[in-house]
């Protein structure tokens, strides 16, 4: 048990994350996203291929800009 | 014709004879010219006088122009034999002009050809020779075929098609003879080429002349010049004896605590069981792990007297509580408190206009300004009791007494005038401040938008530069603290803000646990900004957390923060509990201190992460909670 219960509830509870990802394959009624630490997920929905989308919960949301990486050390 | 000449016809010979009447010959012309000027004349006859011998031809001279008185003497006595004069071999030289001459003269600048170290090579004459000649035609011997032509025999008509005897089986007929074999000796259509000598390797070009080449330098070794090393400061030393004035020992750049001015800022509000007035020194601002460490020693005896009160803020009416318990951790902005009082404070703490009913606690001297949310009655016979709880005044800034505003910056802000924005009606301040902790950074216009009440936009403000929310236990200062100040396995650079022993504390309880050891993260802005690649430092960077968007990453510094917080919380941590009375070292510990706690001679380095105050008057305890890293 941590210490705030309602952080520990919150962590029960399913919260899908926004992710960002760029398409690399295209397919009948779904697309193939690359996420940029190389993890490939199919998400519902339809997208030019190429092209950078938002992804939450396995559907794509809508274009996403193309972002410039900046590596960071710490 | 006047003449001073006097010319004599005739040389006598030198000798020592006397000669008399010997008349010279006549010649008009002589004594014509034999003159004399008058007035050389005095002068030569003084000179010339004779005593002896006699001068021809000079009477009548003389006597045409001037009384002629000569007188030549002859002196026989004298040797006028050939002679040398004694004369010395050497002369008397002249001095030499005495200039100043140097040994050596400044020789003419020769010219400086720059000419190169090699010569051209002269090009040795080759005559273009080939190694073979052509074959001449008439070498070639005949071509001679080993074999004659044949004569082809007659081909006799015969029936394709017989009986098949095999008596009459036709003879095999070749259309060619046998030819005959011509003498075969040895040839060959072609001969070898006559190979001519073959020419003399010859290299085209000679071996060039090494010219003298004088190198001049335009520059020659500099000569180092003194460079004095000025030191602002002086070796220190013990002062000298007697008095003397010294000018002031402050480091430059110290800003002291007392700046001169009429401004009285209270740390504290005014305690009802101590005299004591606290002030605040405005510069302190300590983040954890920079201040001095408290240690707290062992001793035998803990010796602790507690104080507590509850007063309505309002009245300053003392409430008679029992059970009083405020606990804050770092995901919790503001403090939350319950109590037990008698049922008869009911109307007290409920405020018949809809207004706000506010307490303050104080425990120890610490003060705690408090909120009335819930009030909740419980009785039986002969008892009435209030249990009453709420949060901290802090509840002002969230639902249910805060509106629900959207907010957006339409221009380019700070991090941190976004969260001051938000705390503004129409602009006009709420009067909450800000005790910003963390790295600022800049959010491009458009980039900001959130609806929510304020304190919830601090917390979206504070949750993408990785740091949370702490509300002031009494006073309107919302404070942004960095989750983690440095990662966990940076934090032996720090100094702890408290060092406590196993023997102050009541309890003890360690829970480990173990998260995933994740190594590297992206995180991405949303409409703008970048995707910040955040790895650990000298990791491989393979274990990539969970992608973390965010609209307000809009700079290396809010997405570096952010990583921190996501790739330090990994790994096996372990959760202390220590129960501790509150000392009045310590005070009681806010969320986000650097605990050094020694136990059996093991040292637990972690962050506080929470804290529970119980105070059941006389007892009063805290219970907080520490985050170690590793095992």
């Amino acid at each position: 048990m941590g210490y705030n219960l309602y952080r520990d509830l919150r962590s029960l509870l399913p919260a899908p994350r926004l992710l960002i990802g760029t398409v690399t394959a295209v397919e009948a009624g779904k697309v193939m996203v690359t996420l940029p630490d190389g993890a490939v997920l199919s998400a519902r929905g339809a997208a030019a291929l190429g092209s950078t989308v938002y992804i939450r919960d396995g559907a794509i949301e809508g274009p996403a800009p193309v972002l410039t990486v900046v590596g960071i050390e710490i | 014709m006047p003449a001073t000449d006097l010319r004599f016809f005739k040389r006598l010979p030198v000798t020592t004879a006397l000669r008399f009447n010997e008349v010279p010959p006549p010649s008009v012309d002589i004594y014509n010219t034999a003159t004399m000027d008058a007035t050389r004349a005095v002068g030569a006859t003084a000179a010339i006088s004779t005593y002896l011998g006699y001068l021809a031809g000079m009477d009548a001279a003389i006597g045409v122009s001037a009384v002629a008185n000569l007188t030549a003497y002859y002196d026989n006595s004298v040797n006028r034999a050939p002679h040398l004069n004694a004369a010395s071999v050497w002369e008397v030289a002249d001095p030499a002009p005495a200039s100043i001459a140097a040994p050596h003269r400044v020789s003419a600048k020769a010219e400086a050809n720059p000419t190169p170290a090699i010569a051209d090579g002269l090009r040795v004459e080759q005559t273009p020779a080939i190694a073979w000649r052509d074959t001449d035609h008439s070498q070639r011997p005949a071509l001679s075929l080993p074999w004659g032509e044949a004569l082809r025999r007659a081909a006799s008509v015969a029936e394709s098609w017989r009986d098949l005897f095999r008596g009459q089986r036709p003879a095999v007929v070749a259309s060619f003879t046998e030819a005959n074999s011509n003498p075969v000796w040895l040839t060959d259509a072609w001969q070898d080429r006559h190979r001519r000598p073959r020419p003399a390797l010859v290299v085209p070009w000679g071996e060039g002349k090494r010219l003298a080449r004088s190198l001049t330098a335009s520059f020659g070794a500099g000569s180092p010049r003194l460079v004095y090393v000025r030191v602002p400061w002086q070796e220190a030393r013990r002062p000298p004896p007697g008095t003397s004035l010294h000018g002031s020992t402050e480091p430059p750049g110290h800003v002291p605590c007392y700046v001169p001015n009429t401004l009285l800022r209270f740390w504290d509000l005014a305690s009802t069981v101590s005299l004591d007035l606290r002030f605040r020194c405005p510069n302190v601002n300590p983040g954890p792990g920079t201040g001095e460490t408290i240690v707290i020693p062992i001793r035998r005896v803990y010796m602790q007297i507690n104080t507590q009160s509850l007063v309505l803020a309002s009245t300053g009416q003392q409430i008679m509580a029992s059970g009083l318990s405020l606990s804050i951790d770092v995901d919790s902005w503001v403090w939350g408190w319950s109590a037990s009082v008698p049922g008869a404070y009911l109307p007290l703490l409920q405020d018949a206009g809809g207004g706000r009913v506010e307490l303050i606690a104080t425990l120890n001297g610490t003060a705690f300004r408090l909120a009335v949310e819930s009030v909740a009655r419980n009785r039986r016979f002969g008892s009435s009791t209030l249990k009453i709880s709420g949060r901290g005044r802090a509840a002002w800034l969230a639902a249910p007494y805060a509106d629900i505003v959207t907010r957006s910056n339409a221009e380019a802000m700070t991090a941190q005038q976004l969260l001051a924005d938000a705390l503004t009606v129409n602009g006009v301040s709420i009067g909450w401040t800000i005790d910003w902790q963390i790295t600022d950074w800049l959010v491009p216009a458009g980039a900001w938008s959130h609806t929510g009440t304020a304190i919830e936009a601090a917390l979206a403000i504070a949750e993408a530069g990785g740091a949370y929310i702490q509300a002031h236990r009494n006073s309107q200062i919302l404070s942004v603290l960095p989750r983690y100040p440095l990662p966990p396995w940076q934090w032996n650079t720090l100094t702890p803000d408290f060092q406590l022993p196993e023997d102050v504390c009541v309890t003890e309880g360690i829970e480990w646990v173990e998260k995933p050891a994740y190594n590297t993260v992206f995180v991405s802005g949303q409409s703008g900004g970048l995707v910040g690649h955040v790895t650990v430092q000298g990791s491989a960077g393979d274990k990539a957390a969970p992608m973390v968007t965010d609209p307000l990453t809009t700079h290396a510094d809010a997405a570096r923060q952010r990583g921190i917080a996501v790739l330090s919380d990994t790994g096996v941590q372990r959760n202390v509990m220590l129960s501790l009375p509150v000392l009045p070292e310590t005070g009681i510990i806010p969320p986000g201190k650097l605990v050094s706690y020694i136990e059996g001679g093991r040292t637990h380095l972690g962050l506080t992460r929470s804290v529970q105050v119980a105070a059941n008057f006389p007892k009063l305890r805290q219970t907080i909670g520490v985050e170690c890293h590793g095992l």
